[in-house]
């Protein structure tokens, strides 16, 4: 059994991984029931358990025990089907954050009998993992007190191998991840419109066309990060953080690219349909946007996917911009915390609990991050729908090719000097790229300026046929 | 000859399809009267083109309740207890507005004591209001907690209305010449009002100021939101802030002084209390919200000046007057008192009011609150007409969402602070 999750050990991580996260889910609804009552004077949900603590057990009950009522007009099929597929997407986006780097390990394996002893030793390599070096094959003899050898002999195979610690180790990982959730779109846009109700197709409306206008900014947003990388692995965009300037400064993409970094932020809130940009689903307005007509479990799985969805979005944020599981100064300490085992490396180690450290880490940093989705929340007002549009294609989109442009320009001259292996941004660059983000901020505000004033959203539309103009209808 | 429809009656037929230049693609959306955003039971027809807003017909009368109707039947003590009902973001001003009228009819002179305690209480019955309102407007463009904010103080309010009333939110306090009851305690109500007006409230209206007044996402959502000209503020009949955020500088404190807001209230040459009437042009949503926020300033200047120098003396017009109840130690201990308080407490007794009509109008926290009550020499009215400035006020709201978004409905809704239990009463 032992031997089978060796073999395999993307299995218990994908267990793990994913309980934590759904577990994780269910306490973030506390969480922000609390950042809530923090921000409003309140105390907050303090009755179930101490602290309010099993206040989570007590929603999920009462999401099962409600009646799971669907409206006689709603089609079956895609009724049902939307909540699902909302969270099937989010939970297949978990796969490839890397929460711990990747864990070399050397093991010795009874090959004994064996036709060819290497292949055997291979064989035991998981499919996940890649073998270092070749398998050290010895004969071992056993031997009497006389010094007779017995035989038949045993043969032992040492073998050096790493395996991520994720579920999967993708080279196209950011490029999964952003395609996969594109696809929560099709949960949103499905309900909306199976629920056969006049609110709830405007909330999917909307949410269409915001996701997919958010979806632009936040791609090249990230695009500026994978070609200063030069890579669409996260682990290995992770990796490269890991190091300092000047001995003290963690070579984080947040120092180097904080423009892109609000403007992924944005994007992400937007991406979650969390406020301000929460349109599809504004009480205020749609009562409960695309969700209105859902109840018990349907609903909950809606809301699941919203908060699963939020994790997902604010780890790549973290894998992104925040060093991923890199723990800033700790290591210089304690050096085992950032490899050890290859210098061109730091990801790799050979100590298990480093791993849980570190994935620990990266998991803190996400809530960290998740707590600025909830103080946001509970701050600010939202967007009217079009005043929103304007915000993507007026402002982050072209903020978000100028930074393309100035990442692209400034890997092109810095991009391969004085780097050490391990690294990719070094000092200069560094220094290059700030200076670029300063003048993308800068050229903005200025360019801003200069162009024509953008149309007043606020105005009021003259509609023709009107009750209270209709002597300007005979005009005109 | 049958009934036809003439191009005006058209207007206000249900839309059908096909009428009209654009009409082929317009899209019916019922908003309400179930609905969070409005507040409580309206309902609005809205008409669409995309998000846009062609048409809005507003039904009203989801909460009709034969208010005036059972006027006509109450006494004009008991009758307070209804109009209580029907302003519930501020009942006290109801209250204020149904006596003032009953005690012009009846000609009674009230006394400075009560004066200045029914001045106050109304003024805290506008910082109620308008905090509910200037909350509101934050809740309805999606910021809850600006509307906590304002929650907060309002507990604080019913707590001193508790206290000075022995009810927290429907009081029934004031009588007919008078009040229910004098204050219990003196000292500890002022100490209520001035940590209230000194302390909890400004800060919690810095809390919201620095929330909402600068916040881009709240400037682009309300300013040119939902615009009233001066020229429609006044051929509407608005009145209130949605009047003065118009630039129409109107309020029945100045225009038409009532309680101590009239010069030489106390019969001794005192000056009206001090306050300045806030005024803006633009109209708008964002307009409103700021005329609300000074008016609260102004509110708090206003019980500044007055609750250290509340007179002694009575609540009540003396006994002798028929309509004020006596000294409950007159009813144990004279015989006089106890017939007195039994002529007016039992059913087929009590006072008659003069024939005559009258209407009296007071400023409440949503503009010009009046009762117009026609008596015909009776114990009862004959009839109570209330002026509601919720339901005048509303009126306009058709005109100003035509052509904004779904989005505005509610910021505008919220910027009129429809309370519709008094609009349809």
């Amino acid at each position: 059994m032992i031997e089978f999750f060796q073999e395999h050990p993307w299995i218990i991580i994908a267990l793990v991984a994913h309980g934590a996260v759904l577990g994780t889910v269910a306490y973030l609804i506390l969480l922000e029931r609390k950042t809530a009552s923090w921000v409003q004077d309140r105390i907050g949900p303090n009755r179930v358990g101490p602290w309010g603590l099993l206040q989570p057990i007590a929603d999920g009950l009462k999401f099962i025990l409600k009646e799971d009522y669907r409206p006689a007009s709603a089609d079956k099929v895609l009724f049902s089907l939307a909540p699902c597929l909302m969270i099937i997407v989010i939970i297949i986006s978990i796969a490839v954050l890397p929460w711990g780097g990747e864990h070399q390990v050397t093991r010795t394996i009874d090959v004994t009998g064996q036709t060819d002893a290497r292949l055997a030793a291979i064989s035991h390599v998981p499919s996940v993992g890649v073998m270092v070096g070749e398998p050290k094959i010895e004969q071992i003899a056993a031997t009497t007190d006389a010094g007779e050898v017995m035989a038949p002999a045993r043969t032992l195979a040492t073998v050096t191998y790493r395996y991520p610690f994720q579920i999967a180790k993708l080279n196209i990982g950011v490029l999964f991840i952003l395609g996969v959730l594109s696809l929560a779109i099709y949960g949103v846009v499905l309900g909306g419109w199976a629920s056969n109700n006049k609110f709830s197709f405007l909330g999917a409306l909307r949410a269409t066309a915001q996701m997919v206008s958010y979806e632009i900014p936040l791609g090249l947003s990230v695009l500026c990060i994978v070609i200063m990388f030069g890579t669409l692995d996260l682990g290995e965009i992770v990796e490269k953080q890991v190091s300092y300037w000047g001995h003290v400064i963690p070579a984080w993409n947040v120092f180097t690219q904080p423009i892109t970094f609000l403007m992924f932020l944005i994007c992400i809130h937007a991406e979650a349909n969390r406020a301000p940009f929460d349109l599809a689903e504004c009480e205020q307005e749609l009562v409960g946007g695309y969700h209105t007509e859902y109840s018990s479990m349907r609903f909950a799985l809606f809301f699941l996917a919203e908060y699963a969805g939020m994790i997902t979005t604010s780890a790549v944020c973290v894998a992104l911009f925040f060093g991923g599981w890199h723990i800033p100064w700790l290591d210089k300490i304690w050096p085992a915390l950032s490899g050890g085992v290859d210098p061109t490396n730091p990801s790799i180690t050979t100590s298990l609990t480093v791993c849980l450290i570190r994935t620990f880490a990266f998991f803190t940093k996400t809530v960290a991050i998740i707590f600025i989705f909830m103080w946001v929340r509970w701050s600010l007002p939202r967007f009217r729908f079009d005043q929103l549009m304007m915000l993507a294609w007026r402002a982050l989109i072209p903020m978000s090719l100028a930074m393309l442009m100035v990442t692209t320009l400034v890997v092109y001259y810095f991009g391969t000097e004085g780097n050490r292996a391990y690294m990719r941004v070094g000092g200069k660059m560094a220094v290059a790229l700030m200076i670029g983000n300063v003048a993308v901020l800068a050229g903005t505000m200025f360019i801003s300026k200069l162009l024509p004033a953008p149309p007043e959203t606020n105005r009021r539309v003259r509609v023709i046929g009107s009750r209270f103009n209709r002597t300007s209808v005979a005009a005109g | 000859m049958p009934y036809t429809l003439t191009e005006s009656s058209q207007d206000l037929m249900p839309f059908t399809s096909g009428n009209g230049p654009e009409g082929d693609n317009r899209w019916t959306l019922n908003f309400g009267p179930q609905h969070p955003a409005t507040h409580t039971t309206l309902r609005l027809v809205l008409e669409l083109d995309g998000e846009r807003i062609l048409r809005c017909t507003p039904h009203i009368g989801f909460l009709h309740s034969g208010f005036e109707k059972l006027g006509e039947h109450l006494n004009y003590n008991q009758y307070v207890t209804i109009v209580d009902r029907m302003d519930y973001s501020a009942p006290i001003y109801n209250e204020l507005a149904w006596h003032g009228a009953a005690e012009r009819l009846m000609g009674i002179e009230l006394t400075p004591r009560c004066k200045v305690l029914r001045t106050i209480a109304g003024e805290l019955g506008r910082l109620q209001s308008h905090l509910l309102c200037v909350g509101a407007a934050g809740l309805d463009l999606g910021a809850f907690t600006a509307f906590l904010y304002g929650f907060n103080e309002r507990e604080k309010i019913y707590d001193i209305v508790e206290f000075m009333t022995g009810q927290r939110f429907h009081t029934s306090w004031t009588r007919v010449g008078g009040l229910n009851m004098d204050l219990p305690d003196e000292a500890v109500f002022k100490r209520m009002v001035h940590k209230f007006i000194d302390d909890t409230l400004p800060r919690a209206m810095q809390d919201v100021e620095t929330l909402l007044n600068k916040n881009r996402i709240f400037v682009d959502r309300t300013k040119g939101v939902g615009t009233v000209s001066r020229e429609d503020a006044i051929a509407w009949g608005l009145s209130g802030p949605m009047a003065r955020s118009a630039g129409v500088a109107r309020d029945i404190r100045k225009d038409e002084p009532y309680l101590c807001f009239a010069d030489n209230w106390d019969g001794q040459g005192t000056k009206a209390v001090d306050f300045k009437v806030p005024i803006m042009t633009t109209g708008d949503v964002y307009a409103r919200y700021l005329v609300r926020l000074e008016e609260m300033k102004q509110s708090i200047h206003i019980i500044r000046q007055l609750i250290d120098n509340i007179p002694g003396g009575p609540v009540n017009v003396s006994p002798e007057g028929k309509e004020t109840l006596p000294p409950k130690d007159q009813v144990y201990s004279s015989i006089e008192g106890l017939i007195h308080h039994f002529e007016l407490i039992m059913t087929n007794r009590g006072f008659e009011a003069p024939k005559g009509e009258v209407y009296y109008p007071i400023e409440s926290a949503n503009g010009e609150l009046g009762y117009y009550v026609v008596s015909a020499g009776e114990n009862v009215p004959w009839r109570v007409r209330t002026r509601p400035p919720c339901y005048i006020n509303y009126s306009i709201f058709p005109k100003l969402i035509e052509g904004h978004m779904i989005s505005d409905v509610v910021a505008v809704l919220g910027s009129i602070n429809v309370i519709a239990a008094e609009l349809d009463r």
